[in-house]
């Protein structure tokens, strides 16, 4: 694929965008970077001497490549520039670029949105100018069109009924962390689960309650997991976790889920899963009537990328058959794969 | 007798999260000199804060790892934005000889002592508008500097390898 040089566009228009980082791994069609009005830096250096030099709307910082430097990256774009910042991240970087891009604790926000890549250079320019860019005020035909791509890109990776994401989003996203876990030594650990007696509550309480049962899962599961954590319901009343690190996160150093380390169980993601386990057989349903409180339980099974399984469909097999054996061993209780069965609960 | 505006002038500490409060340290140090101090969190907030300040001549004062961040790239941005780096040596983990001969090769100034960042500081302030801010070493400084350097470490000089 060929690459525009390192220079500064002659474009006078009103709206210039830099591009900050491999511009190749994000756009398509980043040969025609002149013809958009782009400007590329390699460097995140250059990029923010260019940047606070000059009068750009929209900072585009690739996030692959940066990883550890990224927050750093963002501050120095920050203080540099009043340009609208936006991530361009691959899909396994997608939870990272959210965190970065919400508010929290009231510090300012690093980035003002973030777009999943590879997209082209041609759709990303249209939707910044156009105002379907996160920030900016949506305006035009262009704007429709883009906000209806985005909106069926939404559709195809969201659980309509519990606003988490689907089947397909968790396979493809572990997929990506697992080729990544694969370069840099990292563990990634996949949690999946299911509501014990649903079919009871869906029978006796009607459908109605059941969808209720499965969004409140949905809801305490995300309220529990780490900002970066990727939560999903992968059937009926089948949910999946994928624990993995984040590279870019500073506040998880000394805790991180790596393999380097001599923790021979996923401790984070186990802490996550007994949390939850806790939070949502306390969870009161005035669906259920008075004895709402305190009946729902979990089962699961839970399996570490590289001991477990080397492919994410290895991963699902024996999370899976974990997750058998858990509710074979009378429900409410969430396996470790291998032998002999270990139950989370027994692990301090 | 320093020359120039000392209120003026502006000095960068570099460095968010010093483990052995060397941020902190350089703090303390700076206060005592007449010039504007700012923290950046890492060299990407330093690189912000020098193109803001335009033509302003400044002090880039934080670890070498910190300031050796892309190669050394920081280096050369430094200069070219009439800045001079001091680079502090890490006390805890020995410098690679790359990263030193980058700095050196990027006109830092590398101290293997916080408190040799005084001296540092004496000399640019010192340096006024007698030369450049950007041109740290002259080049038969730089040479003998890089030699002695590589003596030190080692390693075979230019010259000498040739």
């Amino acid at each position: 694929m060929t690459r525009p040089a390192e220079s500064t566009s002659a474009w006078h228009g009103e709206d210039r965008i830099l591009l900050v980082g491999d511009a190749g791994k994000a756009f398509l069609d980043i040969d025609q970077a002149d013809r958009h009005a782009c400007d590329v830096r390699t460097s995140a250096l250059d990029a923010i001497e260019t940047a606070t030099r000059n009068d750009y709307t929209t900072v585009a910082i690739v996030m692959d490549g940066l990883v550890a430097q990224l927050r750093a990256v963002l501050q120095g774009v920050r203080r540099g520039t009043t340009a609208r910042v936006i991530l361009l991240a691959q899909m396994y970087e997608e939870p990272i670029a959210r965190c970065l891009a919400r508010e929290s604790g009231g510090e300012a926000r690093l980035a003002d949105g973030y777009w999943v890549c590879p997209t082209t250079l041609a759709s990303f320019c249209r939707g910044i100018r156009a105002g379907t860019g996160p920030g900016a005020p949506a305006d035009g035909a262009y704007a429709a069109m883009e906000a209806k791509i985005r909106q069926l890109e939404r559709l195809a990776t969201t659980d309509d009924l519990t606003g988490l994401k689907n089947r397909r989003y968790i396979w493809e996203f572990a997929r990506q962390v697992l080729d990544r876990a694969r370069q840099d030594a990292g563990r990634v650990t996949l949690l999946v689960f299911d509501i014990d007696n649903f079919k009871h509550y869906n029978d006796v309480y009607g459908h109605p309650t059941g969808d209720e049962i499965l969004r409140q899962a949905a809801l305490l599961m995300q309220r529990c997991c780490r900002p970066h954590d990727v939560v999903g319901r992968i059937g009926g009343d089948e949910f999946a976790v994928v624990f993995w690190e984040d590279p870019s996160c500073p506040a998880l150093e000394g805790r991180s889920e790596r393999r380097s380390t001599e923790a021979e169980h996923p401790t984070e993601a186990i802490s996550v899963a007994k949390r939850f386990q806790n939070e949502f057989g306390n969870a009161e349903l005035d669906l259920l009537g008075p004895e709402g409180h305190g009946i729902l339980t979990i089962s699961g099974g839970l399996a570490s990328f590289p001991r477990d399984g080397a492919t994410i469909q290895e991963l699902f097999e024996r999370a899976d058959g974990a997750l058998l054996d858990a509710k074979r061993s009378g429900k409410n209780r969430i396996y470790l794969v291998g032998e002999p069965k270990n139950n989370i609960a027994d692990i301090s | 007798m320093v020359e120039g505006d000392l209120g003026r002038r502006l000095c960068l500490v570099v460095g968010g999260r010093s483990r052995d409060g060397l941020v902190a340290e350089l703090r303390r140090i700076t206060v005592d000199y007449q010039m504007r101090v700012v923290r950046c969190e890492s060299v990407y907030t330093a690189t912000a804060e020098l193109v803001r300040e335009g033509a302003q001549p400044a002090l880039v004062i934080g670890s070498l790892r910190e300031l050796a961040a892309e190669q050394g790239r920081f280096f050369a941005l430094a200069t070219r934005n009439r800045a001079r780096c001091c680079a502090v040596l890490d006390r805890t983990e020995p410098a690679k000889p790359d990263t030193l001969l980058v700095a050196v090769r990027g006109g830092a100034a590398v101290v293997a002592d916080v408190a040799d960042v005084r001296s540092v500081i004496d000399g640019w302030l010192g340096e006024g508008a007698r030369r450049p801010a950007g041109l740290v070493l002259a080049d038969e400084e730089y040479r003998a500097t890089e030699a002695e350097l590589k003596a030190l470490l080692g390693q075979e000089s230019d010259d000498q390898a040739g």
